[in-house]
């Protein structure tokens, strides 16, 4: 293939000093054509969500505190008992009931607790799995299986998996991009978005929210958008000679489009993180005018993440496929690690989603984008129901914790599954985080054990050697 | 619910139907749940593992019946070289091979290649960089009928063909510096593994020789330095200091060994057994535990950070030396407790208990090297793991070959105790790596024949040159890899030997033109038959030297731990701790070949991503090319190519050559030839025009921050001030305030970020005008007045504009900053022109330079600005420049425009030329 490419021609039209679009237009149908890995590719059925935001609470937040309502838990505050609190080492603690107040919201009568009010008016919206569990009481092996379906590091990301399944319908920006917390990024950083042994087109491009979104976009001091078009052009013009001197090779003019999806990129990428044509209103639902709270040192409002959620719309409606949002970042109380005291740590975090993601969900809606924008809401575990240390901390327990989906075909108002009575451990209908992972791509259009990738003498699958199962009653029938 | 969303196999698997439910249904039962985790480890199908107790323990495996039909397990055997008709004898027996499966299909090979390009590609296949533009010219006038054979001699015999082969080999042994995972500690001393194997390549160490070492180095006798440095081979893989399951752990460590082993020497995916009989090849799961037997020995890996405790750390010296080191002191410790019992008085009887103890405590004096290490003699058992899980043993393995690789011509078991090796090992390794490195071995020879021919023509004999067997692909020509494989073997494993017969090949020679029209192209178009070359993109090590090589700044100092390429505050920032483990290293050390490059897995380095280098944590043996956009971008804008485009024009403009000339000599230098008149017409077009539009742009000064709000204190406290924020030279750099610190980063105080001062444009009252001009994504740039520095905070005042907030503010900057005023300012995205009047203790601020209307602000100052105090910028989120700062006080005005070199429009049009040849495809490009 590609000997046969009408690689001089395509080499001519990029020559022609038509008007700018055209010539746009003539770089993506030659980039496409020619050695794209990202090239969009149908789904292997229509699949309701076009686009995913993956709202990752990173530390692990406390699904007792937030959906799981366990009364009996905070009957039994105070109560020691056994709790296997790392990998087979069980011990004696003391059950810690939250002090939230939980309640039954819209028509569905889900329990969300008052740490969330904004969130909780959409309850409706939210397909909640309170019974999900996952193998690692480590945050960096845990993130890596939340991310990949393994505990080990070199495995593609799920973000690679969409990529390199869907493709990306945008050109000119990335098609799998993540979106960090301004206190830092997670445990074990790029390894998060690593497109593991897949091409490194396919791993997740950091996007900042704020300055400038992406690396080496700004041509430097004393270089204008002019100098680099006159510069592209003219290195252009050279590689046209030159790829007129070795025909057959496409890759050649390849190259060359990639310089003027370059030059897009740079233009179309800060667009994208332009918010000053949002009308006031929806600043304001995001919240991303809120001054810093003055209560806690670490706590930054609603307003960073509540601008990155909004970001993420312009994304969804800029065609990237699949965003990933960070909350939190660093260490301890930085992120959901709840050790250091879990009241102080809802105290701290809440705020900075509740706002942000009510917004988000309202705002798809009234712009018709929900049904087509699968939003998920989860960290790398869940927490104990005993206390740690002397704050009432909450330790790492992956045996059972709460995902939510919105949008993008999850079924609003649903409850699945359940954990014990002191929300502990998944004991009904209980889902490995692999299930989890099928039923995005499912969701995506994709059939989990169809989407594989050869490697290592095998088809290589997200989702791993276990077959997965979809969990239907999250999605809409 | 859609039926289809209920997993169906995946095509031609025969897999019980019930298979997956009963695995579905153990899943419930919590003792197998933790078993059924495990599996989740690995990278195999279900309905086998669910087929697995079936098949337990059996030899007799399904896949076997294949091995016999499977081409890479049947002996290596020198086949008689083909007859070409119409070709006159000597023919090179590669070409012979090739050109009548060519003649056969009735397909012309393309002619050779030009001398230049013949010269180029030797030159990047052998040392990975380009050739002088001298020596293509003595080569092209060279009549001398061995002048081809004496080229490729030379390059054999450079140092630098270790360090391009070299890094071939890390890929394949996934090499890295650091142990993966959360905390991504240093694994010390893993830089001398890549030094030994760069050292290897140069002298040619038979390969045989290679594999014993990189198995049982510290087992043959005799011992040398060497043989131990190629065994941190097992101790390259990743580590999870932090298990979940300290048990799986271990047994993942010897699978990474395993597999990796299996990939890199044999080309077999042993991997796959690790739960269940091999998919595809001959591999029961026997096998598999049998050959981890022989690596059971070794002691799991701890404390790598820490070599003086590490048990994955072992002295560089001959063992039997260590032994005896280690009875002397015990010796020394026995006497002293005499000593000690003798003793009477309390005093003698103290000095004799502390130096014992610090006996004790005395370490060998040997250097540490990462090497294999055994705890004794006798390693603990080994079990065919039930499904992969440790806490489900099956019937014990004893050490033995894979049963389908030595059918007819060896015993399958291994001896259990083959005597202790050198260092008071088991010996199992040693047995092994004989096995491996003997002639009798299917695959060890062909397997590294093929990656030879991989890396010269783009492509292997075998596609898949990590995967042999029946899931690979097979060899285009299976003749010509078995007679490569025998001429390695019959000429001392030499690899050498292998690089002249290819490179003296027509094969090799021709040209890679593919065009369309040829019959060659219709009747072959993916090139199977060879009958061109391949036409390849330089790897991501190859396009940053090159650059280096261009621009003069190369600096081949061999050996080492390496560099620590300067990682971009927006790069560093994606970790928790962002510059943990990281360095600075000076630019000299920066232009070192990218071999040399610290390689830790959680750092990726933009420059190896954006050019398809991501994965040092499995096996990598073949590197992706990809196109995509920001390659472009990162070859345009990066700050390493732009320092050696400057570095480049300085060197080809130097001793007053004209622009045209100078333009050839980085023609030279890029391509290694002159530019055609229609080429260089481009080229000094392109400088005309871009001296025309930097002398339009008024002395433009730019300031930009390059760090994170966050960084680990060690990072924070290597850096100096200019590593926070560059902008014009001869101004004064300052870190800004960064008051915080939670769990071990350092953090800044938004708004008092890094800025930049210009000494001596004093500024305390007068009128200030500039036009602010804020690069795409700027948050917050700053125009200082009356600025001074205290430590490294700034204080005076502070002309703030936010174009994302379309506002404008005054700030006064003590003691902490304050808002005086702010006002609304649109459209400042494209520039902003601001008058500024300090007088009479107020400060007023206008949109515009002539100070006509009225002011934007009018606040009070606090008090007066320092006599001392100058003009300084600062920007956060994205650079930020200023064009025409004019300041009128009372000595009268003066204009700020950056230093001559730096404004010198010739000059930067040079720089902006030199750039774009670093762009060219044929400079990336190896014809």
């Amino acid at each position: 293939m590609g000997a046969g490419f009408t690689g001089v021609a395509m080499a001519g039209l990029l020559e022609e000093d038509g008007f700018f679009g055209g010539r746009a237009r003539a770089a993506t149908a030659l980039a496409d054509a020619v050695a794209n890995p990202l090239a969009e590719r149908p789904p292997h059925r229509r699949g309701p969500a076009k686009a995913c935001i993956f709202l990752f609470m990173y530390g692990g937040p406390s699904q007792m505190d937030l959906f799981d309502y366990k009364p009996e838990l905070q009957l039994r505050h105070g109560q020691t008992i056994d709790v296997e609190q790392r990998r087979r080492d069980v011990k004696p603690g003391k059950l810690l009931g939250s002090r939230r107040v939980f309640r039954q919201h819209g028509q569905s009568g889900l329990w969300v607790s008052d740490a969330l009010p904004h969130l909780s008016r959409h309850a409706d919206k939210l397909a909640v799995v309170k019974s999900l569990y996952a193998d690692s009481f480590a945050h960096g092996s845990a993130m890596l299986q939340l991310n990949s379906g393994r505990i080990l590091q070199g495995w593609p990301s799920m973000g690679s998996w969409l990529a390199y399944g869907l493709g990306s319908p945008n050109r000119n920006l990335p098609g799998y991009v993540v979106m960090l917390d301004p206190r830092g990024g997670p445990i074990s950083g790029a390894a998060n978005w690593s497109a593991g042994f897949m091409p490194a087109s396919y791993q997740g491009t950091v996007f900042r929210a704020s300055g400038q979104p992406l690396l080496n976009l700004d041509p430097g001091a004393g270089h204008t958008a002019s100098m680099q078009r006159d510069l592209i052009d003219a290195a252009n013009r050279l590689n046209a000679g030159h790829a007129a001197a070795h025909p057959g090779h496409s890759e050649l003019q390849a190259r060359m489009a990639s310089y003027e999806l370059a030059f897009q990129l740079q233009r179309e990428a800060p667009e994208a993180l332009d918010l000053s044509r949002e009308d006031a209103r929806t600043l304001e639902l995001y919240g991303v005018n809120e001054g810093r709270p003055g209560d806690h040192p670490l706590a930054l409002g609603p307003a960073p993440f509540g601008r990155q959620c909004l970001i993420a719309r312009r994304l969804v409606e800029r065609g990237v496929r699949f965003i990933q949002i960070y909350h939190g970042g660093g260490h301890q109380q930085q992120n959901w690690d709840a050790h250091f005291g879990v009241e102080e740590n809802l105290r701290i975090h809440c705020p900075e989603i509740d706002r942000p993601i009510a917004a988000l969900l309202q705002d798809l809606e009234q712009r018709g984008l929900l049904d087509s924008t699968l939003v998920v809401w989860g960290g790398e575990f869940g927490r104990q129901a005993i206390s740690q240390g002397d704050k009432d901390g909450r330790d790492h327990n992956p045996l059972g914790f709460t995902y939510w989906l919105a949008g993008g075909g999850a079924r609003g108002g649903t409850s699945h599954g359940e954990t014990d009575e002191i929300g502990q451990a998944a004991v009904q209908d209980r889902h490995h985080i692999r299930d989890l992972h099928a039923t995005i791509l499912h969701l995506m259009g994709l059939e989990p054990e169809r989407l594989t990738y050869f490697y290592g003498g095998l088809e290589q699958k997200l989702t791993g050697v276990v077959e997965p199962e979809v969990i239907l009653p999250l999605v809409r029938g | 619910m859609t039926p289809r969303a209920r997993q169906r196999p995946a095509r031609g698997l025969p897999i019980p139907p019930d298979g997956a439910r009963r695995v579905r249904a153990a899943a419930a039962a919590p003792w197998l749940g933790v078993a059924l985790a495990c599996l989740l480890l690995f990278p195999c199908a279900l309905r086998v593992v669910a087929a697995g107790p079936a098949l337990r323990g059996s030899e007799a495996h399904s896949a076997s019946t294949r091995a016999t039909n499977l081409w890479a397990f049947t002996p290596v055997q020198r086949p008689t070289l083909p007859v070409v008709p119409g070709r006159p004898r000597p023919l090179n027996p590669i070409d012979a091979f090739i050109e009548a499966r060519l003649a056969a299909q009735g397909i012309a090979p393309n002619p050779p290649a030009s001398r230049r390009v013949l010269l180029r590609r030797a030159s990047f296949d052998l040392v990975g960089l380009p050739p002088t533009f001298e020596d293509v010219q003595a080569f092209e006038r060279d009549a001398r009928p061995d002048a081809w054979e004496r080229r490729v001699e030379s390059l054999l015999a450079s140092p630098q063909h270790g360090e391009r082969w070299g890094r071939h080999w890390l890929d394949v042994v996934r090499f890295a510096q650091s142990n993966g995972y959360e905390r991504d500690g240093e694994k010390k001393g893993a830089w001398r593994y890549r030094d030994h194997v760069i050292g290897a390549f140069n002298r040619d160490l038979p390969w045989d020789q290679f594999v014993r070492e990189h198995v049982a180095g510290d087992e043959l006798e005799p011992f040398t330095p060497g043989a131990l440095l190629a065994t941190g081979f097992l101790r390259l893989g990743v580590l999870d200091d932090e298990p979940d399951d300290k048990e799986m752990a271990a047994f993942d460590d010897l699978d990474d060994v395993l597999s990796t082993t299996g990939v890199a020497f044999m080309g077999l995916t042993l991997g796959c057994a690790r739960c269940h009989d091999h998919k595809f090849d001959p591999v029961p799961q026997a096998d598999y535990y049998r050959l981890l037997a022989f690596f059971r020995g070794l002691a799991p890996a701890k404390d790598v950070s820490n070599p003086s405790a590490s048990t994955a750390h072992v002295p560089l010296a001959d063992p039997i030396e260590v032994a005896a080191w280690h009875r002397q002191r015990e010796a020394r410790v026995r006497d002293m407790e005499a000593e000690l019992a003798r003793a009477t008085d309390e005093k003698a009887r103290k000095d004799w208990r502390g130096r014992i103890d610090a006996a004790r405590k005395e370490l060998p004096p040997f250097e540490l090297a990462l090497g294999a290490h055994e705890a004794g003699v006798k390693p603990p058992d080994t079990f065919v793991l039930r499904r992969g899980s440790a806490r489900s043993p099956g019937e014990p393995a004893a050490p033995g070959f894979p049963t389908a690789l030595v059918r007819g011509h060896a015993a399958v078991a291994a001896p259990a105790d083959p005597g202790p090796g050198r260092g008071g090992t088991s010996g199992r390794r040693r047995v092994l790596a004989e096995w491996m490195a003997s002639r009798e071995h299917p695959l060890t020879a062909r397997v590294i024949v093929n990656r030879l021919w991989h890396h010269h023509f783009g492509r292997g004999l075998v596609r898949t040159t990590g995967d042999f067997g029946a899931a690979g692909t097979p060899p285009t020509h299976p003749e010509l890899l078995d007679w490569l494989a025998c001429e390695l073997m019959d000429h001392g494993w030499s690899l050498k030997h292998i690089h002249r017969l290819i490179l003296g090949s027509e094969a090799w020679r021709r040209s890679s033109h593919a065009d369309p029209a040829t019959s060659a192209a219709a009747k072959d178009p993916g090139n199977e038959l060879w009958w061109r070359q391949g036409l390849r993109r330089l790897e991501a090590e190859a396009a940053r030297d090159m650059v280096l090589w261009a621009s003069g700044e190369l600096n081949l100092h061999a050996g080492g731990r390496g560099f620590f390429p300067t990682l971009a505050g927006e790069v560093l920032e994606g970790g928790s701790r962002p510059g943990t483990d990281w360095e600075v290293s000076p630019p000299a050390e920066q232009s070192r070949r990218a071999v040399y490059a610290f390689v830790r897995r959680t750092s990726p380095v933009p420059w190896m991503e954006a050019l398809d280098y991501s994965n040092a944590t499995v096996p990598l043996t073949e590197r992706p090319v990809t196109t995509v956009a920001p390659q472009a971008l990162l070859l345009l804008n990066d700050d390493f190519m732009r320092s050696q485009a400057r570095a480049m024009a300085a060197r080809v403009a130097s001793g007053g050559r004209s622009r045209d000339a100078a333009l050839s000599e980085a023609w030279r230098r890029v391509l290694s030839r002159d530019p055609s008149a229609e080429e260089l017409s481009v080229a000094l077009a392109h400088a005309a025009r871009h001296e025309d539009a930097v002398r339009a742009l008024p002395g433009r000064l730019t300031v930009r921050t390059d760090v994170p709000a966050t960084m680990s204190l060690g990072y924070f406290g290597q850096l100096q001030p200019r590593h926070f924020v560059s902008g014009p030279s001869g101004w004064a750099a300052l870190k800004g305030h960064w008051p915080d610190q939670y769990e071990g980063n350092q953090i800044v105080s938004r708004g008092e970020g890094p800025a930049m001062l210009a000494t001596g444009a004093r500024f305390a009252s007068g009128t200030a005008m500039a036009r602010l001009i804020p690069h795409a994504g700027l948050e917050r740039g700053g125009w200082l007045l009356g600025a001074t520095a205290d430590g490294h905070r700034v204080r005076g005042m502070e002309v703030l504009v936010e174009p994302r907030e379309a506002r404008v503010s005054v700030l006064w900057l003590a003691p902490e900053p304050r808002v005086l005023a702010s006002a609304r300012r649109e459209g400042m995205e494209s520039g902003v022109d601001l008058r500024v009047v300090v007088a009479e203790g107020r400060a007023r601020v206008w949109a515009g330079r002539d100070g006509a209307g009225e002011p934007l602000m009018d606040v009070a100052l606090p008090g007066p600005l320092p006599a001392a105090g100058v003009v300084g910028l600062r920007a956060w989120g994205a650079p930020l420049s200023a064009e025409d700062i004019v300041l009128e006080t009372a000595g009268g005005p003066v204009a700020l425009r950056p230093d001559v070199a730096e404004a010198d429009p010739a000059r930067r049009a040079m720089e902006a030329t030199c750039l774009m040849l670093l762009n060219l495809n044929e400079a990336l490009y190896v014809e």
